[in-house]
């Protein structure tokens, strides 16, 4: 169960933001946090991953607090155990794909999981490709795969759609599920596109102009607002 | 990047190979003016007593800051007396003595003729002439004496190019572009075949008493040898080379 | 024709830029990533090589460095080292002198690092130190060439420098002061020689930069 209260504001040159976003995410399932590019949902994820402090706010996953302003908690990105997938420049390019996967992983051995995963999306035979040598959607699946090589409780992405086609996005949302049947794994993803949040979320956490969230099963509330 | 480091690894090692063998060196700091008499002065002085000599060469000048920077040369040849008397002010040197007189020559083209240096001067068909830098080089201070004692500098001031030390004159000359040029005699001693030339009247400029002096680093380092070196200045045979050479020995 | 000068070059400019490389990569770091303030004035000092004449370096060289400064006899009498007039002397000058060349091409290319890249390294836990030679300089590679082969070409053009504090001792007497000195010798042969040798040289150097540069096809996407 992850929940999150979290409050921040900076400025930027031309304007200050003001994120403030709380939810309640229970159950293992995919989330998608929707809303306008520029209000802050990237912000939002970052802060549970510990890439960012929040202003004011708490964080618990599971019960463990990970955050809190009131009470001093703090943990690193290490102790939260999460996996992070950004939009692009995932992969270290000097590094081939197999390196990559053996870098991410414990004593740099790629554990059997690992192996049966990138088998079942059928990504084997790129194991000595450079990232550069793969298509935008192949990088995003080893990335995805990449980041599940530390064990972590939690995965979330960012945008990870935004530098894809249309087709290599349903491919990838269609392997992602395929992932999740064979490791139980929490997933939260940060998107601007209502089709995806359709496609794959269980349940959509919309964030708006006022700083207003809205929890729900993405048919009601997306489909309503039309 | 491992063949990098590998290759320049291998040209180190070669150079450290390429240490002289272990006789004792002395460093000489060398006016410009005397380059030409030094290489034999210092094969000489080599070959009688077996020391070898380390020659820079520079103008007087510059060599006695970069002596009062620490630079550790044994023994200063200088081409005037201001320099070593200046260092033995500053504690960096001995009592200097005067080895040799530097006369003045005023050198132009072997194409073109005069019947004195004043006709030379004024005739259009020099229109460059190389003088060494008053600042620094004594033969540029006799020089602009004589110059200014004829009120040439300030009716022909397009006339006139500096040099940084007789060196760079010499060079000018050399390359031909000067067509005429205030330098020591050593130059017309070495190159006197390519060029025709005047000596200028020395009671235009006072004696370039060229002097040598011991410095404190060979003191410390090298008394001995230094002092052989000083005194071989005055023996017989460095004084034939620097008549040779073309200075004056009283 | 006497070949020390060469090698006395090389040895300057091998080792200049292998202490330089030494020295510049955490420094290069610091100033990509690092946010403290006045690092700009740090970055500054440490460019002005590039615009200050060599002869206002060498002046306070020897006026700060120099053997009969404190600083220079202190060095002097407890190791027995000397920072003018001697090989270890134009050395540290040399250092100086091309630390903007190292350390300019460094600064960019960590900065070119896309923040992604960066913060992937944290998230799989890795440490600095391991990131930085797993993953950073791997990919910064091109850029060190760069300021490798930058900073090796230009010891070798030095002059100004090596000539006030160097001395124009055998061992400080690098093929640039040698071709200087045999001018002014009036020896143009041999000048001619000692220059050619370096025109070469540094044709190829610069051949090799440029090839470098233009060349994108390294394993950076």
């Amino acid at each position: 169960m992850l929940e999150f209260n979290v409050h921040k504001s900076y400025s930027t040159k031309n304007r200050t933001v003001n994120i403030n976003c709380s939810a309640k995410i229970e159950g293992s399932f995919t989330t998608a946090l929707y809303g306008k590019s520029g209000i802050g949902k990237s912000t939002v994820l970052r802060m549970i991953a510990g890439l960012e402090t929040p202003n004011e706010g708490e964080i618990s996953f599971n019960g463990i607090k990970w955050f809190s302003k009131k009470e001093k908690v703090n943990f690193s990105i290490a102790k939260r155990k999460v996996a992070f997938v950004f939009q692009d420049f995932n992969l270290f390019p000097n590094m081939t794909v197999e390196e990559n996967l053996r870098y991410a992983s414990k004593d740099g051995v790629i554990s059997p999981l690992i192996s049966s995963l990138l088998e079942s999306v059928n990504l084997s035979d790129l194991l000595l490709n450079f990232p550069n040598q793969l298509s935008g959607g192949q990088q995003q699946r080893i990335a995805i795969i990449r980041a599940l090589c530390q064990e972590p409780d939690l995965l979330l992405l960012d945008e990870p759609f935004s530098a894809l086609d249309d087709e290599s996005i349903s491919e990838l949302i269609h392997e992602i599920e395929l992932i999740q049947k064979q490791i139980d794994i929490q997933v939260l993803v940060v998107t601007h596109r209502k089709d995806v949040v359709l496609k794959m979320a269980d349940l959509v956490i919309c964030m708006d102009e006022n700083g207003n969230t809205t929890q729900g099963k993405p048919k009601d509330l997306l489909t309503r607002s039309f | 990047m491992k063949l990098f480091v590998l290759f320049f690894l291998f040209l180190t090692l070669f150079s450290s190979c390429n240490q002289k063998s272990e006789k004792t060196t002395i460093r000489i700091a060398t006016a410009a003016n005397m380059q030409f008499a030094m290489d034999s002065i210092a094969s000489v002085f080599e070959l009688k007593n077996n020391i070898r000599c380390d020659i820079s060469t520079n103008s007087s000048g510059m060599l006695t800051a970069q002596i009062e920077q620490g630079a550790p040369y044994d023994v200063f040849v200088s081409a005037n007396m201001k320099y070593p008397t200046k260092l033995v002010q500053s504690g960096f040197g001995q009592e200097p003595v005067v080895y040799a007189f530097g006369k003045l020559a005023f050198v132009y083209s072997k194409q073109l003729h005069f019947s004195s240096i004043k006709e030379a001067l004024y005739s259009p068909k020099i229109k460059r002439i190389a003088v060494a830098e008053k600042k620094t080089a004594p033969y540029g201070i006799a020089a602009l004496k004589y110059l200014d004692s004829i009120e040439y500098i300030l009716t022909h001031p397009e006339k006139i190019v500096y040099g940084e030390s007789i060196s760079q004159v010499n060079q000018y000359l050399k390359s031909k572009s000067v067509d005429a040029g205030f330098t020591s005699f050593s130059f017309i001693q070495k190159f006197g075949d390519d060029y025709n030339y005047f000596e200028v009247d020395p009671s235009f400029y006072r004696e370039i008493k060229q002097g040598a002096c011991i410095l404190k680093h060979g003191i410390k380092n090298h008394e001995e040898e230094s002092e052989l070196f000083v005194g071989f200045l005055s023996s017989t045979e460095c004084v034939s080379i620097l008549k040779h050479f073309g200075y004056l020995v009283k | 024709m006497d070949y020390t000068p060469f090698f006395v070059t090389f040895k300057l400019a091998f080792l200049t830029t292998l202490i330089l490389l030494v020295i510049a990569i955490p420094v290069a770091y610091f100033l990509a990533f690092s946010k403290m303030r006045g690092k700009i004035f740090i970055e500054s000092i440490l460019m002005m090589p590039i615009i200050l004449p060599p002869t206002v370096l060498g002046f306070y060289y020897l006026n700060f460095l120099g053997p009969e400064t404190p600083i220079g006899q202190f060095f002097e009498n407890t190791f027995g080292i000397s920072f003018a007039f001697s090989f270890e002397g134009i050395l540290i000058g040399s250092i100086i002198f091309c630390t903007p060349f190292m350390v300019s091409p460094l600064i960019n290319g960590f900065r070119s690092i896309p923040k992604n890249i960066i913060e992937s390294t944290l998230l799989l836990n890795k440490s600095r130190l391991n990131a930085v030679r797993k993953v950073y300089l791997p990919m910064i590679k091109k850029s060190i060439w760069n300021a490798v082969l930058l900073t090796f070409a230009h010891t070798i053009g030095e002059f100004g420098l090596v000539l006030m504090i160097g001395g124009k001792m055998e061992e400080t007497n690098v093929a640039s002061v040698a071709i200087y000195d045999e001018m002014n010798a009036l020896n143009y042969d041999t000048a001619h020689h000692y220059a050619i040798v370096l025109l070469v040289i540094s044709f190829v150097l610069i051949l090799f930069l440029n090839y470098l540069t233009r060349n994108n096809r390294t394993t950076i996407a």
